[in-house]
C-alpha cells in the first residue's frame, strides 16, 4: 500500500460502546485495505481520561484519526472532541462524527468544535460499510497536510 | 265680623287657643323658633327646627339664635325691624344651607304680648323648593292682613271712659285674635301635611289644603271623620278595627300617637299609604277637648323602600344561588358576609368567618402573602387577587382563586370590598397532569427517533450481513426470512419516523408564525416532487393563492402531502391536480381537487386517523400524511374534510385563517 509507506499502520481510534457497530466499523476498514492499527473505547468516561491523556488511557498513542459515537453513557463524544481541542497533544487530530442522530444541532455542536465530518449510522449495511472510505479519504488528506506542512 | 264668626271667636278662645298653636307648632313639619326681643334669646323652638339644626330643644332654649350669634348682620337687621315695626317680614332670597341643600324661606312675625307691646318675635323657616311661589303669595296676603288697622270705635260713649276703655280693650283683643288665628290659617294651608282638627266625638272642624288634596275631597265640617265614611287600614290591608284606632285612644288617654303608617281610602276607591300623627288639644284645664290630626303620603318612600328591598333580595338570591363562593367586607378589611356556599364548603357557621375569623380556613403556608397581599388592597385599593388553599369541612385543603374589588361610594371613597372564591383545585389537577402527559409525549418523541431507532438499525444492519453469506452461505429459506427481519424493520423505523413527524406538526416549538407566501410554498412543493410529477406525467397547476401567517415548514408538508396523495393515489388517467383559494367569511378555503381513484364516502373521516391506510401494499405509505395535514391546519384553526366519488375525482377542503392585514388591505 502507498499510503502505509514506511510500514507504519494507521492508529485509528474509535470510541462506540455498541460491539455491534463496533464489529461493522471493524468491517468497514478491513474493506479498505488500508493497514491500520484500531484501539475502541467503549466508555465515555475513559473516552475522556485519553483526552485529557490522564489515567489508564495516558499511554494511548496519539492516533491518526478519532472516530467518535455521540450517545454514550456518562460522558458523550462531544465532550471528548472538546477536550481532546483542550490538549496541546490530541488538537490536531482529525474527527469524525459517527453517530445514530441526524439532529442538525449535533451536526452544528460538533462542527463547531472542528470535526472534520459528521456521519449518520446508516441503515443500510452497504453504506455502513462505505463509511471506511470515508475513513481511509480522511487520513491520506491529513496525510498529505502534514508532509506539505513539513 | 258678623255675629256668628265673633261667637266662633270666643269660643275658639275658650278652646285654649295656645295649647292649640302649640300643638300645631310642635307637629309642624316646619322649623319655627320664638326669640326674645333684643337678647335675641330663644324662648321656643319646635322639634323640625331643632331636627335643623340637629340640637336639642335644651341647647337653644334659652341661649342666643345661633343667626343673631354669628353676627349675621341681614339677619339682626332684619329681627330688629320686626321687633321696632311690628310688621311681618318675609325673607324671600333662597338660601343654601349647607347640611341640608334646600331652598327654605322665612317669615318673621311680631309677638304681642297681653298689653299689647311686641314681646319678642317669630321665625318660620318654609322649605320653598317646591311651595315657593305659593308662599310667597300667601305671605303677601299675611302682610297685608296684618298691617290692616281694626277700625276703632268712634261712637263710643264719651261720657262712659270706663266702657268705652272696655270697648277698646276688647277690641284690641279681636284685633290681636284675628291676627293670630289669620296667621294660623295661613300656616295651616302652607304645611305641606295634611292637617284636621276634630272635636271630641272625631268629628272633622277644620282642615287645611294639603288634607284635601290627600283625601281626595273637601270633607264635610262636623260630619265626616277621618276614620270614619272612608275608611282606614292596616298596612296589610286589613280593616282598622275601631278599638284600635288612635283617635280613640288619644281622646281617651290624652297622650299622642305618632307616625303610625295605614291606607286611607279615597273616594275613588283607590288607597293611599299615609303616616298619620294624633295629638290632643287640651282645655286650659287639661281636659281633652279634640285631637288635631297631621298625615301625609308616603307612597314615595314605600315605593323606594320596596325597590331596595327587592333589588337587596334580587342580589342575595344571586348570591346564595351562585355556586361561586362570595363573601363582602367592611372598608377596613373586616367580613361582614359570606353566602352558603361558603357554609356547605367549610362546614362552618357565619361567626366563624366574621371579621377576619376567615384566616383559621387558609392554609398555613398561604397565610402570609394572603395578608400582606390583603392588607395592601385595603390600603391603597387596589383590587385583590390571590392563589391560594382553603380546608374544607373534611379538612382537605383546596386550591382557590379569590378576587375581591372595592366598592366605592359617590364621593370615591370605599364603602366595602365584594369579592368570590373560585375552587381552581380540579384545574390545577388537570393542568398538572396535562404536562406531565406532554413531558411524556415529548419523552417518547424523544424515544422513538433515537433509542428505539438503534436497535432497529442493528438488527436490520446484521440481517443483511447474514444474507450477504458471512460467516458463511445462507439457504434461499433463511435468505427469505431474513428479507422480511429487515423490511419490518425498515417499515418500523418508517413508522417512528412519521409518528415523530405527526407529533413535531401539533408541537409549538416556540417559532414565530411568519407571513408566509403560499404560492412560492407550491412552486417549492412542485420542484420537490418534480421527479414524481414527471414519471407519472402529472398536472399540477394553482390560482392565484394568499399570503398567510404561519410557519414555511409546516406548509409546506400540508401541501406535499396533499399534492403527493393526489398522485400516489392516481387512476389510469394521468393525474391532473388543482389548487384554488377563495375568501370565505374569516378565512381563507383552499379545495386540492384531482382526478384520481376517489374516496368511499364511508372513510371520508377515518383517512385522518393516524396509520389509517386504505390500500394494500401495492401503494407505499404509512397513514399518516392525512392525520399531519389535520394537525396542521386545526393548529392554526382550520378544519379540513374531504367530498369525493369513487373513480372519478376526490376534492380535498381545507380552511386557514385570513391573515388581518389582507383584510384591511
Amino acid at each position: 500500500m502507498d499510503s502505509s509507506s514506511g510500514g507504519q499502520p494507521y492508529r485509528i481510534l474509535l470510541l462506540e460502546d455498541s460491539a455491534a457497530d463496533t464489529y461493522l466499523f471493524r468491517q468497514a476498514l478491513k474493506n479498505t485495505g488500508l493497514k491500520h492499527d484500531l484501539t475502541v473505547i467503549d466508555d465515555g468516561e475513559k473516552g475522556l481520561d485519553f483526552a485529557k491523556r490522564q489515567g489508564d488511557y495516558a499511554a494511548i498513542a496519539v492516533p491518526d484519526l478519532a472516530v467518535l459515537d455521540l450517545n454514550l453513557p456518562k460522558a458523550g463524544g462531544a465532550a471528548v472532541l472538546a477536550a481532546m481541542r483542550q490538549h496541546p497533544e490530541l488538537v490536531g487530530v482529525p474527527v469524525i462524527i459517527l453517530s445514530s442522530s441526524d439532529a442538525p444541532s449535533d451536526k452544528e455542536r460538533t462542527q463547531e468544535l472542528g470535526a472534520a465530518r459528521y456521519i449518520t449510522k446508516p441503515m443500510n449495511l452497504a453504506d455502513y460499510l462505505r463509511i471506511g472510505d470515508q475513513v481511509k479519504e480522511l487520513l491520506l488528506e491529513s496525510r498529505a497536510a502534514l508532509e506539505r506542512g513539513a | 265680623m258678623n255675629e256668628n264668626e265673633k261667637g266662633m271667636d270666643a269660643e275658639l278662645m275658650d278652646f285654649d287657643m295656645d295649647g292649640l298653636c302649640r300643638a300645631i307648632a310642635e307637629s309642624s313639619p316646619m322649623p319655627m323658633v320664638a326669640l326674645e326681643i333684643g337678647t335675641h334669646k330663644v324662648k321656643y323652638a319646635n322639634p323640625a327646627f331643632c331636627a335643623l339644626l340637629g340640637k336639642g330643644r335644651n341647647e337653644l332654649v334659652g341661649h342666643t339664635f345661633p343667626g343673631a350669634a354669628q353676627g349675621q348682620d341681614a339677619c339682626l337687621a332684619l329681627l330688629d325691624r320686626v321687633s321696632k315695626t311690628g310688621k311681618v317680614e318675609i325673607h324671600t332670597g333662597l338660601e343654601d344651607s349647607p347640611a341640608h341643600p334646600f331652598y327654605w324661606s322665612y317669615a318673621v312675625w311680631p309677638i304681642f304680648a297681653a298689653d299689647g307691646a311686641i314681646g319678642g318675635v317669630m321665625i318660620q323657616a318654609i322649605e320653598t323648593s317646591p311651595f315657593h311661589r305659593q308662599v310667597t303669595a300667601m305671605n303677601r296676603e299675611l302682610i297685608l292682613s296684618a298691617t290692616v288697622q281694626h277700625p276703632l270705635m268712634d261712637d263710643a260713649d264719651a261720657f262712659n271712659r270706663k266702657l268705652q276703655a272696655e270697648v277698646a280693650e276688647r277690641q284690641r283683643v279681636y284685633a290681636a285674635l284675628e291676627e293670630s288665628e289669620e296667621r294660623f290659617r295661613l300656616l295651616y294651608n302652607a304645611l305641606p301635611v295634611g292637617a284636621f282638627v276634630c272635636d271630641r266625638e272625631g268629628l272633622i272642624q277644620n282642615y287645611n289644603l294639603r288634607a284635601v288634596e290627600l283625601w281626595g275631597r273637601e270633607p264635610k265640617l262636623g260630619i265626616d271623620r277621618f276614620s270614619g265614611a272612608l275608611a282606614l287600614f292596616l298596612m296589610d290591608g286589613t280593616k282598622l278595627a275601631n278599638t284600635d284606632n288612635p283617635m280613640n285612644k288619644v281622646l281617651r288617654t290624652g297622650a299622642p300617637e305618632r307616625n303610625i303608617e295605614m291606607l286611607k281610602e279615597r273616594p275613588d276607591g283607590s288607597r293611599l299609604p299615609v303616616i298619620v300623627s294624633y295629638v290632643a288639644l287640651k282645655n286650659s284645664d287639661g281636659a281633652v277637648s279634640g285631637v288635631i290630626i297631621t298625615f301625609d303620603d308616603i307612597s314615595d318612600r314605600l315605593r323606594a323602600e320596596k325597590e331596595a328591598r327587592d333589588i337587596g333580595q334580587k342580589y342575595n338570591l344571586l348570591a346564595e344561588s351562585m355556586s361561586q363562593k362570595i363573601f363582602t367586607t367592611k372598608a377596613n378589611g373586616e367580613l361582614d358576609y359570606v353566602n352558603r356556599q361558603w357554609f356547605n364548603y367549610s362546614g362552618k357557621v357565619y361567626e366563624d368567618f366574621e371579621g377576619w375569623g376567615w384566616k383559621q380556613l387558609i392554609h398555613p403556608e398561604d397565610i402570609g402573602f394572603t395578608m400582606r397581599e390583603w392588607l395592601l388592597s385595603i390600603e391603597t385599593g387596589a383590587p385583590f387577587e390571590v392563589v391560594h388553599r382553603f380546608r374544607r369541612w373534611d379538612g382537605q385543603f383546596r386550591w382557590h382563586l379569590t378576587r375581591a374589588q372595592a366598592l366605592r361610594n359617590g364621593s370615591g371613597k370605599i364603602s366595602m370590598w365584594l369579592g368570590s372564591n373560585t375552587d381552581i383545585q380540579d384545574q390545577k389537577e388537570l393542568e398538572a397532569e396535562l404536562r406531565w402527559a406532554n413531558d411524556d409525549l415529548r419523552q417518547f418523541a424523544f424515544a422513538a427517533s433515537h433509542d428505539l431507532l438503534e436497535p432497529l438499525r442493528t438488527l436490520s444492519n446484521y440481517s443483511q450481513l447474514l444474507v450477504r453469506g458471512i460467516p458463511g452461505p445462507l439457504s434461499s429459506e433463511a435468505e427469505t426470512c431474513i428479507n422480511f427481519i429487515t423490511e419490518s424493520a425498515a417499515r418500523m423505523r418508517t413508522l417512528l419516523t412519521d409518528l415523530l413527524a405527526y407529533t413535531e406538526a401539533g408541537a409549538d416549538r416556540g417559532a414565530e408564525a411568519e407571513l408566509i407566501d403560499l404560492n412560492r410554498v407550491f412552486q417549492s412543493v412542485k420542484g420537490d416532487l418534480a421527479l414524481v410529477i414527471s414519471e407519472n406525467e402529472a398536472v399540477v397547476t394553482s390560482g392565484v393563492l394568499p399570503t398567510i401567517c404561519g410557519h414555511e415548514a409546516r406548509l409546506v408538508q400540508l401541501f406535499q402531502n396533499l399534492i403527493g396523495n393526489a398522485i400516489k393515489y392516481r387512476g389510469e388517467r394521468a393525474p391532473v391536480i388543482h389548487i384554488e383559494a377563495a375568501r370565505q367569511g374569516r378565512d381563507w378555503l383552499f379545495t386540492v381537487t384531482d382526478n384520481g381513484l376517489g374516496i368511499d364516502a364511508q372513510h371520508f373521516e377515518k383517512i385522518f386517523g393516524v396509520f389509517t391506510r386504505l390500500h394494500g401494499k401495492a401503494i407505499p405509505g404509512t397513514g399518516i400524511g392525512l392525520a399531519i395535514c389535520q394537525r396542521i391546519v386545526e393548529r392554526y384553526g382550520g378544519k379540513i374534510w374531504v367530498e369525493s366519488q369513487v373513480g372519478q375525482r376526490t376534492i380535498f377542503y381545507f380552511t386557514l385563517p385570513i391573515e388581518e392585514e389582507s383584510i384591511d388591505g
